[in-house]
């Protein structure tokens, strides 16, 4: 191979690899600022004191029209729906990277939440009742909908005076 | 640099240590702070802890009339229930040990911070500190408490400890400084 072949080469295999190093740093930015939202717009104060388990999964559509983004997000427990408020800012991040050249996509993000009495010991979560608990970490369907990652919130609801 | 300015430091200076403090007509039980709505949030892969949340609220009903190291005494505890509930990542472990702790780990440091930041008396600044820990064994079961530590240590009894504690909160016998400037 000429030496003009081989610097060609080599440039062509540099510039890949730093797009995909760059792009993936992109993917990780988008999803820190997913998890950022939805660490930010936690409402403790809308939770029982009661020692609990809940579980959800939202989920983000982003539709890709005309070069405008559309985004819809939804949680599928209604409980924990109102444990959270701002949401609509996950509307507000730029999903193009992760949408690539599709025009719609499902994306993800389930979590869990441990709430601890204000008694410690108090009470105990009825085993029969995690199923029903832990249901909403799963989707109906999971097909072509890609985690953006996962969260546990552990709350103390105890009064320190 | 003390104990308590080092925890308000490395509270204060981390962006996933979140710490609200609020002012309230009134406190929940009724103190004159309390540390509630505490929660962690966590990967639940790594279990790595990615941010820490709590409220401190201050009842405007005790602490507006009382004197500005009172206050801060208050708000110091208050942010030392915080420092456990981050420094531990369970909130169960220490439950009951908190007050526990403060004595026997605190005190002086929050004379010592109280001293240097409103230039009263250690003794009066240990007095101070004392208060919102008079639940514990310790308090209970003592007559006579320490002042300072190594062979400067005083000590004073509890009745003038009361006392003293008594006129910061109540701003009186010429104690303590007003919220407002005099």
């Amino acid at each position: 191979m000429s030496r003009i072949k081989k610097q060609a080469v080599f440039s062509a295999l540099f510039l890949l690899t730093f797009n995909a190093f760059g792009q993936q740093h992109d993917i990780t930015e988008i999803k820190g600022k997913v998890a950022k939202v939805i660490r930010e717009n936690f409402n403790e104060k809308k939770i029982k004191d009661s020692t609990a388990i809940y579980s959800f999964t939202i989920t983000i559509k982003v539709v890709n029209s005309k070069g405008k983004q559309q985004v819809v997000t939804a949680i599928n427990n209604p409980i924990v729906d109102s444990f959270f408020e701002g949401l609509d800012k996950l509307k507000e991040i730029n999903y193009a990277i992760l949408l690539g050249k599709h025009k719609y996509k499902s994306f993800s993000f389930k979590g869990y939440i441990l709430v601890y009495d204000s008694k410690y010991g108090a009470k105990v979560i009825s085993s029969p009742t995690i199923p029903q608990s832990l249901s909403y970490l799963f989707l109906k369907d999971e097909t072509d909908v890609e985690n953006l990652g996962n969260i546990v919130i552990e709350y103390d609801k105890k009064i320190y005076n | 640099m003390g104990k308590i300015k080092e925890i308000i430091n490395r509270l204060g200076g981390r962006s996933d240590v979140h710490i609200r403090i609020y002012d309230a007509p009134f406190t929940t039980n009724g103190y004159p702070g309390q540390t509630s709505g505490t929660y962690w949030t966590k990967d639940p892969v790594t279990n790595e802890i990615t941010s820490f949340n709590t409220n401190i609220i201050l009842s405007q009903d005790l602490l507006l009339t009382s004197s500005q190291e009172h206050i801060a005494a208050v708000l110091i505890h208050e942010i030392l229930h915080a420092y456990f509930r981050e420094n531990t990542g369970k909130a169960e472990q220490f439950e009951g040990l908190d007050h526990q702790t403060m004595v026997n780990d605190y005190i002086n440091p929050i004379a010592e911070f109280l001293t240097s930041l409103y230039g009263i008396s250690l003794t009066d600044a240990t007095a101070i500190a004392w208060d919102g820990v008079s639940d514990t064994d310790a308090y209970k079961n003592t007559s006579n408490f320490t002042v300072g530590s190594g062979t400067n240590a005083t000590t004073i009894s509890k009745e003038d400890l009361q006392g003293i504690n008594s006129n910061y909160v109540a701003k009186s016998n010429g104690k303590g400084k007003g919220l407002c400037q005099e």
